[in-house]
């Protein structure tokens, strides 16, 4: 087993920024794994980002410099991007876009309404809102150019439409310029002669262009990416300087890292100039840091699921290998990101309960409480009951513990207004409470079930990974009739910092796409030469990592459809040369992913098979490393229950006696009997009447369904 | 429903029932089944409230999966980005518990679908467990033959459960034009072939025969195989959760729960109908288009009554079918259901069949509305049109309501449908065909209360978008000169509709391509203001062989705006309904409908008026023509301006217009406080009033529009976006609003002859509720401070 670092400098450092607490994970060669938590300094990130390393510092007896010194590696999670989007504080942007099409951004291609909207304002049109266009008029400039969909120039950009362009930047006094032409990706010259000419005469600004930001076919999404792209590139520029240079001055010797929406990570100077591929890095590095610690520990094929305060996310892992998307949605917008595929519905530990009018039916989310005001019981002025109440009605949570923030939990007030609540649906306030959980766990089953049958997954070859603040104590329910594999909690209490604990293991990663569109009969020498054009870029760039280089692998893959349709699927493209047998492998390839995604059947190869984008990835190998594990191997004594709670099981239609564990005594191969609840500082796990917990090597608690629960 | 099993009684009955296939499927009271077939009918009625939630969400879960599938593996086009199709779970007897939100007409007629294969093939050749049938004969139940259902039973124990259907458009099944849209068919035999249900998968096995029946009359039949496989998956996928969910919480559980779906969906909308007084309500409007050569207007009617708690729908009035923008008795239940969705049925999670159990229809057979075969029915426009009527009809319905007044909306782009399909040989030297989507750009119609929702697509489903700039490139030999939002173009009312979507096309590297224009002619336009508001453009498509465009690229420069291509294509005509060729250098220009506005624009807030110019919306022009507001040399306007130049232009309204056909005498102070009937007439007083002002305008049983005062105009000298009539022959069409004599505020519009008597579109039958009821118009939806209206003109 090879370290994660040198002997001089065994730890690799993980810091994941999230809106109330930036969380830390120092991992050592050993696979020992630390954590800590600091409050988030909205002010400066990054007071609150070596706050939380120093707190890791402080449980292993070093200082913070003596830390950073001994780390090979510092990656970094943040939505520091994403936050300075909500908030408006992103720059001044001029964009820079082609005649006619200046209103791209206002059309949307109809989509306004329909982005971003929960289904209760898609059905009801009186609720129904619109996002403002995300930049004014005045901001908007229109070049005449053009290139056509072969790539082909049709209008040559003329020396006064640049000179317009450089006289506007310095007239508008903005920061930023996203320059955002048709068809660029095809051909990037026009952009390629705006940039030159931009950098050269305002310095001071910088410069976005869309063939670099998001390369793919949709002026109206690659424009609104770049956009944002340009808004965050002053702010994180900064940001990413800061952190450097203080984690330089503090003895860090090398690069700081940031996790990109891909699950790949990049050093600061990339992330600084393309911010927007950090927007989603959270749950992401959660995500790809399961597809790692799960390879150590064998398991090449997961279901993750994250549930936290406000969502559930779950995402697939398949041969090792999470799924990735093309699009997502921020601030009601369509961007062209690639990024780890993580569908979410609105059910969390905040997801509130409320009463259908219509119906005098319970329903639950899929709106939030949020950290603010948050659930009832925190006693922060929340009014509305919500999942975290009812747990803490049932007894699942400890009302003397103290929550995020430092207070009790007020029993009391939950079990009221659950009764204010149960009055209107005929139910005593605990069968109330144990509603809102069946409800909750139902649609939280339904997701999983979503990501997995829906796309041709079969639930039985998978194991299903559960992390999150609230996810412990839900487990039971919402994965009883998914008939997974095994149901794995990870790694004892780290499910609090699991995304930090991710960036501790990420690799660096990045692709290079190629958006094309070949109907058949392909080109087979054209492909062979994008393919390999592809290559040669991937490898250049890997040329210049600096660490973790213990080999480095490249893979290609292509996004295919049939015939006309508008869906694509990505299918990993055959290595070796491209001829004909290539080609003929890559249909079968091509359609037996198709039928496995949408059923035996439904592929029709009469109707030809269009490659609409070549990709080559560049990683470093994951090589050979030390599992992460929170439980050293040795003999503690026999355990005993810390105490006896009351505690309300549907199952049982009944409250019982439980006994409640600290995680901290659980040995390894030990077994729970439900009813049981174990508790970690910052998780509760939850084995329910007739499931059964057991402790794993590495602390891993996996959970073991009776033959018959409810 | 209860069924009727007597098969020797059946038999002869079933063979009379055939002759729906000439007049358009209705079911009876009682479907006729063979008696082999069972049912599953038996429910568990305790089921817990937490138990229904969650198989309520679940089912809910199901078919919007089942949607998503049909829509990932389609390979049709306006399937896959305009989300034109559906998905539905239904009862063993058709009802619809749960349908997808995508194009919603589509619920009202997935159950005639059902049972009318119930009814003609349980008897031969037999329905069993894993059969999938598949159809688009328009008079069994389908917009148009384009418009394919794919549909199964779910046997559970032996018995039929449920039913899995979905319904998409698949781009080109046959016909004498390419994408099976003929404008000029004379009858159902210039179009695509159509079918009544055929069993394409007998007990699970895919029957390849009917598989190539189906799709070898396609000019493109490997895409159509395709499509029909995207249907299949759909079906299978859903199939199996279904089952699923019965084993897990039992079939009797499940059927309670799908039972009290529909229950306390049709309770809900019952429960609307009884708030709203009882009455008949009618809208009457003219649609031209029928065939390239008859610009002439046809008259299109509705009526909906409301007896308590249930809703009777009337087609009578409507002209006979004529040309090729007919449609059938389903495809008007189905724009009727998509009409009402809005206003009354907007949160059952898209029961549709909660909905039409409150619903009774009478159909005058052989209209416009109720075509008998073999009348031409393919081309969809004219049930469009219905969709918008239905939707502007129950708009105003609600629109005296307090509590349903804001699920009212004005008609949303997509009123008045044109379209271009192009084809040929492409940019690759490959054959292609594809519809250009651009008519379908453009926003939603006013609120009561705020403006129209910009760039949301129509409201004939939840989501219609249209395919980005380089989509449409990629897939035809065209390039785009410019889509932008069209100054001036929004409806005008005291909330604005949202503005048309322009976008100009010119020929790319082909010289083999041809265009298909189609559509209704636009001097008649559907988007029909409500509460007064005047009505908003049908747009209009133009259309040159030749252009200069080439010389302006070489020169540098892009025809960038509609005044540059002026220049640049000087022989720019309105398209008509026919098919040119379209070669490089070529030109198509699409102006999207215009969503239509709610209430008087004279009564608009100067501030969003000002806002309007501010966000490039609406002219300096406009804003004194249309609003009457002056704008100032800083932007702002001028308040003491703006109140002379309303005042004005009230009085020169009042002047131009004409007596009232029964004049009253008289006005009520506390209209403003009085239950209304419609926005903007209360009942005060035992009297039909302004509700502004408190003129009197008619007896409670009369018809306030002949206590008004008309002002008839020229479409063109109301807005340079309306039209005049292209029916040089006939009475021309004129804008008519209906004046309150008292302060000239606009009560209502609409657009006819200007020989037309008005008609009673609002004859209050019973007694109104209980009264005293406070209006909620007006309010601060966009800024706006006062409620909409002036004070003394």
């Amino acid at each position: 087993v090879t370290s994660v670092g040198s002997p001089e400098r065994p730890y690799s450092i993980g810091v994941d920024i999230g809106g109330t607490f930036t969380d830390c994970a120092v991992l050592d060669d050993a696979g020992a794994v630390v954590t800590g938590k600091a409050p988030t300094t909205p002010s400066d990130f990054s007071v609150g980002f070596f706050d939380a390393i120093s707190a890791c510092a402080g449980v292993m007896d070093l200082s913070l410099p003596a830390l950073l010194a001994h780390a090979s590696r510092l990656a970094h999670g943040t939505t520091t991007g994403l936050n300075a989007l909500l908030d408006g504080r992103g720059a001044k942007v001029l964009l820079v876009t082609t005649a006619g099409h200046a209103d791209a951004i206002r059309i949307m291609n109809s989509r306004g309404r329909a982005l971003g909207a929960s289904m209760a304002e898609l059905l009801d049109w009186s609720i129904s809102s619109q996002p403002d266009p995300i930049l004014p008029k005045e901001q908007v400039l229109e070049v005449h150019e053009r290139v056509d969909c072969l790539g082909n120039v049709v209008v040559e950009m003329t020396e006064s439409e640049i000179s317009k362009v450089v006289a506007a930047v310095r007239e508008r006094q903005v920061q930023a310029v996203a320059v955002s032409l048709l068809w660029s990706f095809a051909n990037r010259v026009h952009e390629d002669v705006l940039r030159r000419r931009l950098v050269s005469a305002c310095p001071d600004v910088s410069v976005s262009c869309s063939y670099e930001v998001a390369p793919r076919l949709g002026h109206y999404p690659r424009t609104v990416t770049t956009i944002m792209n340009a808004s965050l590139t002053p702010l994180m520029s900064d940001y990413a300087e800061r952190i450097t240079a203080r984690a330089r001055q503090l003895g860090f010797a090398s690069e700081v890292l940031f996790v990109q929406n891909d699950g790949g990570l990049l050093p600061s100077g990339e992330a600084a100039r393309f911010p927007v591929s950090t927007l989603r890095s959270g749950p992401v590095a959660g995500v790809v840091g399961t597809a790692l610690v799960g390879s150590l520990q064998g398991e090449a094929d997961i279901v993750t699921a994250d549930m936290g305060g406000t969502t559930f996310d779950v995402s697939v892992i398949h041969g090792g290998h999470p799924g990735r998307s093309n699009e997502t949605v921020i601030r009601r917008q369509m961007l062209h990101l690639r990024s780890v595929d993580v569908e979410s519905i609105g059910a969390g530990g905040g997801s509130i309960a409320w009463v259908d009018e219509r119906t005098g039916l319970l329903r639950v989310g899929p709106h939030s409480a949020g950290a603010v005001p948050g659930p009832i019981c925190y006693g922060r002025g929340g009014t509305a009951v919500t999942v975290t109440d009812a747990d803490l009605a049932l007894g699942v949570l400890n009302p003397d513990r103290p929550f995020a923030g430092g207070s009790r939990l007020n029993r009391e007030a939950a079990v009221e207004a659950l009764g204010r609540l149960g009055q209107r649906l005929g139910l005593d306030p605990i069968s109330c409470a144990a509603g809102i959980v069946e409800i909750v766990d139902s649609l939280m089953e339904d997701l999983v079930r979503r990501v997995t049958v829906q796309r041709g997954y079969d639930p039985r070859d998978f194991s299903l990974w559960i992390y999150g603040g609230a996810a412990g104590a839900h487990a039971g329910l919402f994965s009883r009739q998914l008939h997974v594999r095994r149901i794995v909690l990870p790694l004892g209490d780290t499910a609090s910092v699991w995304s930090a604990l991710g960036a501790t293991l990420l690799q660096r990663r990045r692709e290079f796409q190629k958006s094309v569109y070949m109907p058949p009969p392909w080109n087979l020498r054209q492909i062979g030469s994008e393919l390999q054009q592809l290559e040669t870029d991937a490898e250049s760039y890997a040329a210049g990592w600096s660490f973790d280089t213990t080999g480095v692998q490249v893979r290609r893959s292509a996004d295919m459809k049939y015939g006309l349709q508008v869906h694509e699927v990505e299918a990993p493209l055959p290595s070796g040369p491209v001829d004909d047998g290539w080609a003929k492998e890559l249909t079968a390839d091509f359609e037996s992913a198709y039928e496995r995604r949408f059923g035996a059947g439904t592929g029709f190869s009469g109707a030809g098979v269009t490659l609409t984008a070549l990709r080559v990835v560049v990683e470093s190998a994951a090589g050979a490393r030390s599992v992460p594990a929170v439980v050293p191997e040795r003999p503690v004594d026999e355990w005993r229950p810390a105490e006896m709670r009351r505690v309300f099981w549907r199952e049982l239609d009944d409250w019982a006696d439980t006994p409640i564990l600290h995680g901290q005594s659980l040995r390894v191969d030990e077994s729970i009997d439900g009813p049981a609840i174990v508790e970690y500082a910052h998780t509760t796990v939850v084995a329910r009447p007739e499931q059964r917990l057991r402790m794993e090597r590495f602390g891993n608690l996996i959970l073991e369904l009776a033959r018959r629960s409810l | 429903m209860s069924v009727v099993d007597q098969a020797a009684e059946a038999d002869g009955e079933r063979q009379t029932r055939r002759h729906e296939l000439i007049y358009g499927y209705l079911p009876k009271d009682k479907l006729l089944v063979d008696p082999s077939l069972g049912f599953h009918q038996e429910e568990d009625l305790d089921l817990d409230p937490i138990t229904y939630e969650v198989i309520r969400s679940k089912l809910w879960n199901l078919n919007i999966d089942h949607g998503e599938t049909v829509r990932r593996t389609s390979g049709s086009f306006p399937v896959a980005d305009a989300n034109d199709f559906n998905a539905s779970l239904a009862t063993e007897t058709g009802e619809g518990t749960a349908f997808g939100p995508y194009q919603w007409f589509f619920a009202g007629y997935a159950d005639l679908v059902i049972r009318w294969t119930l009814e003609h093939r349980s008897h031969n050749p037999g329905i069993a467990d894993a059969d999938v049938f598949i159809q688009n004969d328009p008079w069994v139940g389908t917009n148009h033959q384009n418009d394919a259902a794919v549909f199964s039973p779910v046997f559970c124990e032996g018995k039929v459960f449920a039913w899995i259907y979905n319904c998409v458009h698949q781009r080109d099944l046959g016909g004498t034009v390419p994408g099976s849209i003929a404008p000029n068919a004379a009858s159902v035999y210039d179009e695509a072939t159509f079918f009544p249900p055929l069993k394409l998968v007998e007990a699970g096995l895919l029957r390849e025969d009917i598989l190539d029946v189906w799709t070898r009359r396609s000019r493109h039949s490997e895409i159509s195989a395709l499509e029909v496989k995207s249907q299949l998956a759909g079906v299978n996928f859903a199939r199996q959760r279904f089952l699923e969910i019965v084993d897990r919480y039992g079939p009797k559980t499940v059927k309670r729960a799908m039972n009290k779906t529909l229950e306390d969906s049709s309770r809900t909308v019952g429960e609307r109908l009884s708030r709203l007084p009882d009455g008949i309500w009618r809208d009457e409007r003219y649609m031209a288009g029928a065939t390239a050569d008859d610009p002439r207007p046809y008259k299109l009617c509705l009526s909906y009554e409301i007896r308590g708690d249930r809703l009777r729908v009337s087609n009578a009035g409507t002209d006979p079918a004529v040309g090729s923008f007919n449609f059938t008795t389903g495809a008007f239940r189905g724009s009727v259901v998509s009409g009402l969705f809005h206003a009354l049925a907007f949160d059952v999670d898209l029961c549709g069949g909660g909905l039409l159990r409150q619903i009774d229809f009478d159909v005058e057979p052989g209209r416009i509305n109720s075509a008998i075969h073999p009348t031409a029915v393919g081309s969809s426009i004219g049930m469009i049109v219905s969709c918008s009527q239905a939707h502007s009809l129950a708009a105003k319905m609600v629109s005296g309501s307090p509590d349903l007044a804001r699920h009212g909306f004005a008609p949303c782009t997509v009123h008045t449908l044109a379209s271009a399909i192009f084809y040929g040989t492409d940019q690759y030297g490959n054959q292609y065909q594809n519809a250009l989507l651009d008519d379908n750009g453009g926003g939603g119609g006013a609120f009561v209360d705020r403006d129209g929702l910009d760039n949301s697509g129509s409201s004939l489903g939840v989501s219609k978008p249209i395919p980005d700039v380089e989509n449409v490139e990629r897939g035809m030999p065209l390039l785009c000169l410019y889509r932008q939002e069209a100054l001036d173009s929004g409806g005008p009312g005291r909330f604005r509709g949202a503005p048309a979507i322009v976008s100009a096309w010119v020929g790319h590297n082909s010289d083999d391509s041809y265009c298909i224009m189609s559509g209704l002619l636009p001097h008649a336009t559907m988007g029909r203001g409500v509460d007064g508001a005047l009505p908003a453009s049908a747009g209009s498509d133009l259309y040159a062989l030749e252009s200069t465009c080439q010389a302006w690229f070489e020169g540098g420069r892009i025809p960038a705006t509609p005044s540059d291509l002026r220049v640049a294509a000087p022989e720019l005509v309105h398209a008509v309904k026919e098919l040119r060729p379209f070669r490089t250098g070529s030109v198509y220009q699409a102006l999207s409908n215009a969503a239509a506005g709610y209430g008087d624009p004279l009564a608009r807030s100067p501030e969003l008026v000002a806002g309007d110019l501010a966000g490039g919306r609406v002219s300096i022009p406009d804003a004194g023509h249309m609003y009457g507001v002056v704008i100032g040399a800083d932007g702002r306007y001028d308040e003491s301006s703006t109140c002379a130049r309303r005042g004005t232009l009230i009085a020169s309204r009042l002047s131009a217009s004409r007596q009232p056909r029964e004049p009253m005498i008289g006005s009520s102070s506390d209209a403003p406080e009085s239950e209304r009937v419609i926005a903007s007439v209360a009942l005060a007083g035992g009297i039909l009033c302004c509700w502004h002002c408190g003129w009197h305008l008619a007896q409670p049983r009369g018809s306030y529009r002949l206590g008004c005062r008309e002002l008839d105009e020229r479409p063109s000298t109301v807005s340079a976006h309306l039209r005049d009539s292209d029916d040089t022959a006939g009475e021309p069409l004129v804008v008519r609003r209906y004046l309150c004599p008292g302060c000239g505020i606009a009560l209502d519009s609409e657009i006819c002859r200007a020989g037309d008597e008005p008609y009673w579109d609002v004859q209050v039958t019973g007694s109104m509720g209980t009264g005293g009821r406070r209006p909620t118009v007006g309010g601060d939806g966009n800024g706006a401070a006062a409620p909409g209206r002036l004070g003394s003109p």
